[in-house]
């Protein structure tokens, strides 16, 4: 690293700093801190949930996995992709319809009552907050690997910077400083690969330095396990909090579903490059740890003064993503837990207030946690099984068919719970398939079921379909 | 094939990146720089 290196990356953290201050007077209500005003236009809309969920895995992750296992690991991310593409088209544009809306709470509450809205809440901060630590650790991984300074200290200095500008700007910052990150990853991540690729001696140099399955569709994967992981990133984090909540402070359906549909065409192009980043590191750098992949091609590839760009997009990349939870997390204790369990009559300035001050408690709290998770896709996926198997089906059932079969929503969220736990405790290393998998095949089955034994027992209305009592 | 994809890809992304990058500071300068504070908005 040179000075040239040094001031750039000085820089960019200057300019987060500058955004969260700017943006501080634009934040005056819970609305303005939560979705900012429902003011977000598409292609802001599009690029701050690029920058939201492109994070650690989807960069050091994704090149890490294909460097030790090949594309067969991108072509199971993909699932992804291929989850924003559908919400995009599909879900996005109709959660919309929920006037006022800011968490994924405030619809399942809609659906299928308070003791939904507050297992949601629930979960919701677990998620949260398991992502955003798996984030802070990878701030770590980042600057661990490219400046060699001591992780912990770096934990504590990048959660900081993002701590202050969640807390202060609420969405406004998040989304602003995401903008920011977006051009820097989407930029000079790219930059990386073309100049990688010159180093290697071009790709027929690369294919040919390679293990063949390194480049084959199914790689050393077997059916169960590549059909496992695909499942699991498809619904891992199919509408998590802050996917949700970015999507209502969009100013109506339209805007929605293009932001959130582009951002899952964005993401296949994205993942392909994180991944054959990690094949040049293997043919270049074939002893290091996988997760050093990017960080180990930026530091001896890159010419002076474009490493401190890359180094600032690859912290772009993760802080992004951890803003985004950690404002997220706030908002929903609040709006979920604190004040229809806790404080009904919580005055709009208070709660204001609380959430900042929840962001900034909870930032101090993540970090500590985050030192102590050993890696970081290991705990994206760890923290997945909380969501998918639970809310995911219940939540879509909801926006799609309008369901408010209040008891096969509750039934299916703790069949969820525990067929997932049984299952990650007992059988899932004997079998090799994914907890998650199991449990969200569990969560619909005891939807269904319970739906339509509720259904068939229960009075309804002929005109709406709704129970007599619900009508009454 | 793969060396088009290996090339082009990051084009794209760059030249896509780039396009919504000015899109976003517009707005920002619109929404953010420009615009009044939301009480002062409501107040006018």
């Amino acid at each position: 690293m040179t000075v040239l290196d040094w001031a750039l990356l000085a820089g960019y953290f200057l300019l987060l700093i500058l955004i969260g201050v700017q943006t501080i007077r634009r934040v005056q209500s819970a609305d303005d801190f939560a979705v900012a005003g429902n003011r977000i236009i598409w292609p802001v809309f599009f690029g701050s949930l690029a920058a939201s969920f492109l994070g650690g895995g989807a960069s050091l992750g994704v090149a890490g996995k294909t460097f030790s296992d090949g594309y067969v690991y991108m072509f199971a991310f993909f699932g992804y992709a291929v989850s924003f593409l559908l919400i995009g088209l599909f879900v996005a544009p109709r959660l919309k319809h929920y006037l006022g809306a800011h968490t994924v709470g405030d619809v399942m509450e809609q659906h299928y009552g308070r003791a939904a809205r507050l297992a949601t809440g629930v979960l919701s901060i677990l998620l949260c907050a398991g992502i955003l630590g798996a984030q802070a650790l990878a701030i770590g991984t980042v600057v661990n690997a490219t400046l060699e300074l001591p992780t912990v200290p770096s934990v504590i200095v990048g959660m900081g910077v993002v701590v202050l500008y969640s807390s202060f700007g609420g969405a406004w910052a998040v989304i602003q400083t995401d903008m920011l990150q977006f051009v820097f990853l989407g930029v000079f991540i790219p930059v990386t690969l073309v100049l990688a690729l010159g180093e290697v001696g071009g790709p027929a140099a690369l294919v040919a330095a390679l293990p063949e399955a390194h480049l084959t569709f199914g790689g050393g994967y077997g059916v169960a396990v590549f059909i496992g992981l695909f499942v699991s990133f498809l619904l891992g984090e199919t509408l998590v909090p802050p996917y949700a909540q970015r999507t209502f402070s969009t100013p109506d359906s339209r805007h929605a579903r293009i932001g959130f549909a582009l951002s899952g065409g964005f993401a296949f192009l994205f993942y392909f490059i994180a991944a054959s980043i990690g094949l040049v590191a293997l043919v270049l750098f074939p002893n290091i740890a996988p997760d050093q992949a990017i960080p180990t091609v930026v530091m001896n590839l890159l010419p002076a003064g474009l490493i401190g760009l890359v180094v600032a997009a690859l912290l772009a990349v993760v802080m992004s993503t951890a803003s985004s939870y950690l404002n997220s997390i706030a908002v929903v204790f609040v709006k979920d837990i604190y004040q229809p369990f806790i404080n009904p009559r919580v005055s709009a300035q208070k709660k204001l207030w609380l959430e900042r001050g929840l962001s900034l408690g909870i930032g101090v709290v993540a970090t500590v946690f985050a030192l102590s998770v050993p890696s970081i896709v290991d705990a994206l996926l760890y923290s997945y099984t909380f969501w998918a198997p639970t809310i995911v089906i219940p939540l879509l059932i909801a926006v799609l068919f309008g369901s408010r079969a209040k008891a096969a929503a509750l039934s299916a969220i703790a069949a969820g719970v525990v067929v997932t736990a049984v299952w990650i405790i007992f059988l899932q290393e004997s079998t090799g398939l994914d907890g998650l998998v199991v449990g969200a095949a569990a969560n619909l089955l005891v939807f269904a079921v319970v739906a339509l034994v509720t259904r068939s027992s229960t009075p309804t209305t002929p005109a709406t379909g709704r129970p007599v009592a619900e009508e009454a | 094939m793969y060396a088009a994809l290996l090339y082009g890809i990051p084009v794209i992304v760059i030249l896509v990146t780039l396009y919504t990058g000015w899109l976003g500071l517009r707005f920002y300068i619109d929404e953010v720089i420009k615009a009044p504070a939301s009480t002062e908005r409501e107040n006018s």
